[in-house]
């Protein structure tokens, strides 16, 4: 792949430069008129951009229509073509007499500046690995959370987003794989406005651009807290100008992604009697009567033997989502500004249940407000000050706290079970009589109807303020500046807890008599009879209430200047301080949460340029953590440089016109990790606690309190060390049209906590977390991309992809019996699984001397019973035995080790669309359990459709055709257990591919009209999210979660359309 | 610069503003630790009341054989699962009966949630954390001022006995383990090789011999469930029987790989002696200070004598009621009535119950044997109703009519068996036309600590895990197999325990090995689901007990609820077992989880895994 491009590169070198000397033959005539028209990336007219006939005064300004007429002297001229807000392009006339120019949104320009850790550097003098993105992409998709726009828009990120429930349906953010033992303890820092805040409520529109730090030079400075990557957001602020109003507005449908189907009650009965038959019973009630088969069959009798598709019943096929934002940005010379607004609400999944008076539905509505305020105090004094907040209220049908909707519905629920409302009211079961003795007769309402509601409420306010004051009169080029920032959080949880109604069984007269009369009898009645059980429906009422506040403090010295032209030189030094009054991770609350937590720190940083050309960063991160004992081990030095080398600056490439830039970059640094799951103040020693009481005596009243002693401490614990390598390189050739840029990374991280594995469990105690753990991680990143135009078709295709692998050096596991059983020295997140064969046959059986059907001899024997139609495993270590030692650590992680986008942007005459397609590979999944049982476990729940398909069928068997060629195993109760192992009959490679947004939209072009009304851009637009998806994962969405039992709120497929208008 | 003066005035105070509560810079600002929330080792041990706090922890980790939230012994199920009284049908992913011993799918392997469903895992469960806490208390003890010299030795001696329960019930199920003679520390060398089963037989008695002078015979109604002389020797003669017994005391291996860590190696009647002798301390001290007995069946209703009601009553106050006469060894970890409710919350949807198997061996109320070749659809050859005879003077009332037992009365409160009341106080569901009759269910409920009724359940419960019963039976045992054959005493003992539940003497002039089958059998009867079949299961070596496949009864009632008489049909029952056509006696023991072998510390595997 890259000497391909390396040899295409050539070929367009060579083509140059042969262009490039033809060129000068043709000079001679003068006075050429040259048209033109000046359009931008979406093909729009550049209104006003000028022209100018370089190193002359002579120019043309662009009309309404980007068009332009300019008289030059010859075919030598060049133009130089510039506009506020977009890059100058430089153009030689030659033979051309009609000119289309694309200019380019300054964005893209090497000069453009990007955030780095506690400031900006431009794109060309960085030296660190950092991917960033800005507020175009960032509000292209129309999804409610910033978390799942990342997916597929730079390399080195990888997300997973596992649910779709509204207000819950954020992605989990990876940075280079995981570099650490657990996938929990490798969620990256992420900083808004330069405080530590969630992402996930921070409305797309408000951000200006978010960076991704990756290497340790880019992240040192966060010290304790670097290890993991660092994102960094950064919001809109205003610029000097009469006031622009944006206004933006979507509204869609969200469709459920769903993928399994329960099997019809016809199947349903059939299949219940072979599995019964199949292990033996031979209880007559325990089967469907044939009565019973047939009317199923034939839908004779829809009440009493219903074929109930309950995700029909209960789901909507589409539900509203609609996002809205305006904002208002301008200012003077003393005051700028940036206000924005904005509401966003998405509906749920679920149907109103007829009857039932409360909404039972899914739903979050958000409210976003910002304002961003920029001061001129004086005439070396900026202010600045932020206020934002999120109002977001969330609800959720109670589901009795069973489990979630999907499994209720999807995986328990039976077709037979009930046929839905009657008379209004639901059908909670058909008769007992209708279905065998002892089978559960789920239904989809279950634990749903008049069950309740919850309701939260969260308000966020979050406020920060930095003054900077310019020093110049001390020295040139320096500055101090103070921020604080007060986060609060306020949160009620409204619960009404709903009785459960009224609900009915469905009898025939005849059965509740208690007549005994068979079905088939002609004086059998068949009036049907509701039996309504359960009450008026009440609702109690719960609250609870919670809230947190943070603040965060930053005191810092800054010092920039260029010496002679040539020396560019800048300082930093920083100190921070935070605290957090009820801390948390991962959602939930950690250790000690009466004890605020607060981080200190101290920052330094030092760059020097040479021409812009040899660039050098050191910075150190200083800082301590509570978790780790006062005096040697809590405070940690974090140091890192990183140097640069832009090319394309060189005397020896300046003759290279093809080459725009080129740019080597090498860093190296340490960073730390201070943080395991909820652990705090790890160095403390566990305390003896009380723990409830033993109960003497005869009566209740001589309890002795018991003391239980805690987890001893851990005097040397200490942060996770990573060592950390980068080599990257950057190009732009042929005038910005290509665009490389491609990183090698290496980590080596060290010191992770983990509790040790390898002591005898019988010493009997919890053990502290110990700085045990060793994984490297490697793996590289390559973004590669091409724009051009063809005329005023314009187009910009580019992709990326990213290699992560980690793998486990020490983790204190215990030598095990096999290699093959060994986790250290492969990747975390891997399973320990059996190797499937094939089913066990009727052939592979012989009968013995008692006349009992056995296991031939000569196959492996298995430490469980098996039957025609059960899991075969692979004998791994040849005893002769299958069973516990004949697993072996197997597949890839269950996190991606290969991720892939790739973007493809069209624009013509003011239409534009845009693709971004996702995919990733090298990637496992084993099913949850209820995908592998059929039945599931208890033996009673539903029928999944693959099943009904799939499973092998004895041909003996008197309720259905036999199907001994069937690829999954038998309908067992008796050997679940022994199907169901994690084996690779189970494990999926869960890669895929996604269209996951594309955007169909019209730009209008500047006209009269809109003039009139003050508008100046008028855009429509079509997206939509999640469209297509391949994958090899039939069951479930490739990225949906793996460690739940029983599945999720599905993940959902968006259209949406959109307006967005600016005055 | 006095503007700057003056900006750098106003940055201040809005720094402090913004943090004014806890500004404090430097290290000052990292949170400090915790203020301590505990008590130290120090404090703890200030005091005999407060060191007694310790010593409840090795209490409270004791085992414990009723179902409960302190662990998840078989997954949530029982011991009896495994034996021929009783059938699993939970098939829940935890089940361990049914997931590991039904299936033959238990390894020394285990992972996920097959893991914690066998009968011992050895390293998961709390033994060794009732012997740390023991040695806790027994390491810091002396550091008490002041103790009261008499009640320290007494409090040490109960740390002896929960160190020897721990020890006993390792041994029963592992063999020999290894022996700590200290309270674990984290940093020190760990290398535990395993002891011998006679190291750890030795030790056991040793614990019991060191702690018996120093404890009371009994103890005081507030002090019930505290350990006494009569549990030390208790213990000591039921660990004395378990080792003396053929499986581990023969001169043929149980197993081929059977090592000297799992049994003797050997046979020697001395060590029959040495369980005699147990028996006879334990007897010996019982004439002198008297206190334990059996209960016994109290008259209801004077007009109608006893009843088969009131043995039924005495049986349960027996196993039942904490502060009993028959208590030895009482656990308790809760004082909430509903710990009798997680017994029946197991079955709650599943069609577990009891085997016919066991059922037949409950004889006639007289005595008399109940025939093996009952003819169950055929009434008119019946000899009298299996369960119920309806009578006008009988003491279970189902609707209007009335029934009398006509099985010995301990079936009624081990078995649900058709017809009787359970629980809800209505007929029990055990037929297959009850509105709650579930898959699988072979025709009999467990009644024993579910209990008839609720107003059954409103005392606290405790896990008996030795009653007098037990030691007047191992005392015969050891009477009988250190005698070569049963004595008066030893008849005494037995009938003692026959005649509480009015059941004739055994037949005069039995053989050794009559009356050793006597015994085992009345064990049966007596001790369901308390844990004692299993045992006797493996030191007897009863192969057939795990090769006779168990058979189930359909009962069919006269009408869906409240029904009285029931049509019967003999079936197998479900799910089959793997040890049917398939036995090997490496089931005997436990497997060892093969990643605590692996950490090589000293632990060695079980024969046969």
């Amino acid at each position: 792949m890259k000497q391909k491009v390396v040899q295409i590169a050539r070929l367009a070198a060579v083509l140059c430069l042969l262009l490039g000397m033809w060129a000068p033959a043709a000079f001679a005539q003068k006075g050429i008129t040259v048209k033109g028209r000046i359009v931008d990336e979406d093909g729009l007219p550049v209104i006003g951009a000028a022209v100018t006939l370089k190193g002359t005064a002579t120019g043309a300004a662009a009309d309404m229509d980007g068009g332009f007429t300019l008289v030059v002297p010859g075919e030598t001229a060049v133009l130089e073509v510039s506009a506020l807000g977009y890059m100058t392009e430089e153009l030689t006339v030659g033979k051309q007499r009609n000119i289309t120019v694309v200019l380019r949104d300054d964005t893209q320009s090497i000069e453009a500046t990007v955030v780095v850790a506690y400031g900006t550097q431009t794109k060309a003098t960085v030296t660190g690995a950092l991917a960033s993105i800005d507020n175009k992409a960032l509000v292209r998709a129309p999804v409610a959370d910033v978390t799942n726009v990342l997916a597929g828009q730079m390399p080195g990120v990888s997300t997973i987003q596992e649910t779709g429930q509204p207000g819950e349906d954020y992605a989990k953010i990876y940075i280079r794989g995981a570099g650490s033992l657990s996938d929990s303890n490798a969620s990256p820092l992420i900083l808004v406005d330069g405080v530590e805040r969630p992402l996930n409520t921070v409305d797309p529109n408000e951000i200006e651009s978010l960076s991704i730090l990756k290497d340790a030079a880019s992240t040192a400075v966060f010290g304790v807290r670097g290890a993991n990557g660092v994102i960094i957001v950064t919001t809109k602020r205003g610029d000097v100008g009469k006031p622009k109003i944006s206004g933006s507005s979507i509204t869609g449908v969200q469709v459920p992604m769903s993928y399994i189907t329960q099997c019809s009650s016809y199947d349903f009965a059939r299949y219940y009697n072979v599995f019964q038959w199949n292990d033996g019973i031979t209880t007559a009630n325990s089967y469907f009567t044939p009565e019973a088969i047939e009317a199923y069959r034939t839908g004779s009798d829809p009440i009493m033997f219903p074929n109930t598709q309950w995700h029909e019943l209960m789901f909507r096929k589409a539900f509203l989502q609609t996002k809205n934002n305006i904002n208002i940005s301008g200012g003077s010379d003393k005051v700028r500004y940036f206000v924005s607004m904005g509401y966003m609400f998405q509906n749920g999944l679920l149907k109103q249940i007829p009857d039932v008076t409360y909404d039972n539905n899914y739903s979050y509505n958000r409210y976003n407000y910002r304002a961003n305020l920029d001061f001129k105090l004086t005439e070396t004094t900026d202010m600045k000050f932020n206020i934002s907040g999120v109002i977001g209220n969330t609800r959720e049908p109670l589901d009795s706290d069973r489990g979630n909707i999907w499994m209720l519905t999807m995986l328990w629920a039976h077709p037979t079970g009930s046929p839905g409302i009657v008379n209004g009211m639901p059908v909670t079961s058909v008769s007992e009589k209708a279905v065998p003795k002892g089978l559960t007769r789920w239904n989809g309402w279950e634990y749903y109807y008049w069950s309740g509601f919850r309701a939260k409420y969260k308000t966020s306010l979050n406020m920060d303020m930095t003054i900077t004051q310019r020093l110049d009169f001390i020295t040139q080029g320096l500055s101090a500046s103070v921020k604080g920032s007060y986060d609060t959080d306020m949160a009620i949880t409204k619960k009404r807890t709903g009785s459960g109604g009224y609900h009915q069984t469905i009898e025939y007269q005849s059965w509740a008599d208690n007549s005994g009369l068979s079905m088939s009898d002609p004086a059998f009645d068949r009036t049907y009879l509701p039996v309504i059980s359960g009450s008026q429906p009440t609702m109690s009422y719960s609250e609870s209430t919670s809230d947190d506040k943070n603040w965060y403090l930053e005191a810092r010295i800054d010092y920039k200047r260029k010496f002679a032209h040539k020396h560019t030189v800048s300082g930093l030094l920083l100190y921070n301080q935070s605290r957090d009054y009820y801390p948390e991770k991962n959602g939930s609350s950690m250790d000690y949460q009466w004890l605020p937590r607060g981080y200190v720190g101290w920052v330094g940083r030092v760059t020097y340029a040479y021409k812009d050309k040899y660039l050098l960063d050191v910075s150190a991160g200083y800082n301590g953590s509570e978790n780790f004992a006062p005096g040697k081990t809590r405070y940690g030095l974090f140091p890192s440089a990183s140097i640069g080398w832009v090319i394309s600056e060189e005397k020896f490439m300046k003759s290279a016109h093809w080459v725009d830039f080129l740019k080597l970059r090498a860093s190296v640094g340490k960073v730390g990790n201070d943080l395991n799951n909820a652990v705090r103040f790890m160095y403390m020693d566990g305390v003896w606690n009380e723990s409830g009481s033993y109960y003497f005596g005869v009566n209740r009243n001589d309890g002795v309190p018991r003391y239980e002693l805690g987890t001893p401490g851990n005097l040397g614990v200490t942060w996770e060390t990573a060592l950390k390598g980068n080599v990257g390189l950057d190009f732009d050739l042929f005038n910005y049209r290509l665009h490389f840029s491609g990183d090698i990374f290496r980590e080596h991280r060290t010191g992770i906590l983990i509790a040790p594995r390898s002591l005898p469990s019988i010493i009997a105690t919890s053990l502290p977390n110990m700085n045990l753990g060793v994984v490297d991680n490697h793996g590289y990143e390559i973004e590669l991309g091409w724009k051009d135009h063809i005329g005023d078709f314009t187009y910009d295709i580019s992709s990326n992809v990213t290699f992560a692998r980690n793998k486990i050096i020490r983790e204190d596991e215990v030598e095990p019996e096999f290699e093959y059983q060994r986790e250290t020295g492969g990747p975390t997140g891997r399973y320990m699984l059996y190797q499937f064969e094939r089913l066990y046959q009727k052939s592979d059986f012989i009968t013995d001397a008692n006349g009992n059907r056995v296991l031939n001899p000569s196959l492996p024997q298995p430490s469980n019973a098996v039957y025609p139609g059960d899991c075969m495993y692979k004998d791994l270590n040849e005893d002769g035995i299958i069973d516990g030692r004949d697993r072996m650590y197997d597949g890839y992680p269950n996190r991606p080790e290969y991720v892939f986008g790739s973007n493809w942007r069209f624009g013509w005459r003011g239409f534009n669309l845009t693709l971004n397609w996702t995919a990733a590979t090298n990637v496992s999944r084993v099913w949850n359990a209820d995908y592998r049982i059929p039945f599931t476990n208890s033996g009673h729940r539903g029928l999944l459709q693959y099943f009904a398909d799939g499973c092998w069928i004895d041909n003996d068997n008197p309720w259905a055709p036999g199907r001994e060629d069937g690829k999954l195993p038998r309908f067992t109760k008796t050997n679940y257990p022994w199907n169901s192992m994690d084996s690779t009959l189970w494990t999926v490679d869960a890669s895929y591919l996604r269209l996951k947004s594309l955007n169909f939209g019209y730009t209008f072009s500047r006209n009269n009209f809109f003039d009139k009304l003050g508008i100046s851009s008028l855009s429509l637009m079509f997206t939509g999210y999640n469209l297509l998806t391949f994958s090899k994962m039939k069951l479930q969405d490739p990225e949906a979660k793996s460690s739940s039992s029983s599945g999720t709120y599905p993940l959902v497929k968006t259209y949406n359309f959109a307006v967005n208008v600016t005055f | 610069m006095k503007k700057l003066i003056k900006l750098l005035c106003i940055t201040i105070l809005c720094a402090a503003t913004v943090a004014c509560e806890s500004l404090r810079l430097g290290d000052a600002g990292l949170s400090k630790a915790p203020e301590t929330s505990g008590a130290t080792i120090d404090t703890l041990f200030a005091s005999l009341t407060d060191a007694d706090k310790v010593l409840v922890s090795a209490y409270y980790n004791l085992p414990y054989g009723l179902v409960s939230d302190f662990d998840s012994k078989m997954g949530s199920d029982f011991l009896e699962s495994i034996t021929d009284h009783f059938i699993s049908n939970k098939h829940s992913d935890s089940d361990g009966p049914n997931n590991l011993y039904y299936s033959g799918g238990l390894s020394a392997n285990l992972t996920g949630s097959y893991a914690g469903g066998e009968n011992y895992r050895f390293g998961s469960e709390k033994d060794y954390t009732v012997i740390r806490y023991a040695w806790l208390f027994l390491e810091n003890a002396d550091r008490i001022p002041d103790a009261d010299p008499a009640l320290l030795a007494r409090r040490k001696a109960e740390a002896k006995v929960c160190m020897a329960i721990a020890y006993a019930n390792m041994l029963r199920y592992l063999g020999g383990v290894p022996i700590l003679d200290h309270a674990v520390q984290v940093d020190e060398e760990m290398h535990y090789p395993r002891n011998t089963f006679a190291e750890t037989v030795n030790f056991i008695v040793s614990l019991c011999d060191e702690a018996a002078p120093d404890l009371p015979w009994s103890v005081s109604d507030s002090e019930d469930g505290r350990m006494t002389r009569a549990a030390a020797l208790g213990l000591k003669l039921r660990i004395l029987c378990f080792a003396a017994s053929p499986t581990f005391n023969s001169d043929t291996k149980w197993h081929p790989d059977a090592d000297e860590y799992t049994c003797y190696g050997n046979y020697d009647p001395k060590r029959w002696q040495a369980a005699k002798a147990a028996a006879e301390e334990f007897m010996r001290e019982q004439l002198s200070n008297g206190h334990y007995a059996l209960e016994q069946a109290t008259i209801a209703e004077p007009l109608k004598g006893i009843q088969p009601r009131d043995y039924r009553l005495a049986y349960r106050r027996a196993y039942v009621n904490r502060g009993s006469s028959e208590a030895i060894i009482s656990i308790r970890k809760s004082n909430s009535t509903s710990y009798h409710d997680k017994h029946f919350e197991i079955q709650g949807s599943y069609g577990s119950g009891c085997s016919l198997n066991w059922v037949n061996k409950f004889p006639w109320a007289d005595g008399t044997p109940f025939p093996e070749d009952f003819d169950w659809e055929n009434k008119e050859n019946w000899p009298d109703h299996p369960f119920f005879r309806p009578d006008p003077m009988g003491t279970l009332k189902v609707g209007s009519s009335t029934f009398t037992e006509t099985r010995d009365p301990r079936l009624y409160e081990n078995v649900g068996v058709p017809g009787d009341i359970w629980r809800d106080g209505t007929v029990g569901r055990g037929y297959s036309n009850h509105k709650y009759y579930q898959d699988g269910c072979p025709g009999f409920l467990m009644m024993k600590f579910v209990m008839q009724q609720s107003s059954d359940r409103s005392n606290p419960p405790h896990w008996c895990m030795m009653r007098f019963a037990e030691v007047l039976l191992n005392a015969a045992e050891a009477l009988n197999e250190a005698d070569g054959g049963p004595s008066d005493k030893a008849y005494s003992y037995v009938n003692a325990v026959r005649n509480r539940v009015g059941l004739p003497n055994l037949p005069e002039d039995l053989t050794k090995e009559e009356f050793r089958n006597a015994l085992i059998l009345e064990r049966e009867l007596e001790f369901g689901f308390e844990e004692v079949r299993w045992f006797d299961m493996v030191r007897w070596g009863l192969t057939e007990a795990f090769t006779t496949p168990l058979k189930a009864l359909t009962a069919v009632g006269d009408r869906d609820s409240e029904a009285t008489v029931f049509s019967f049909k003999v079936r197998d029952a479900y799910p089959p077992r793997k040890w049917y056509t398939d036995f090997n006696t490496k089931w005997y023991l436990a497997p060892i989880p093969a990643i605590e072998i692996n950490k090589n510390y000293g632990m060695t595997q079980n024969p046969g895994w």
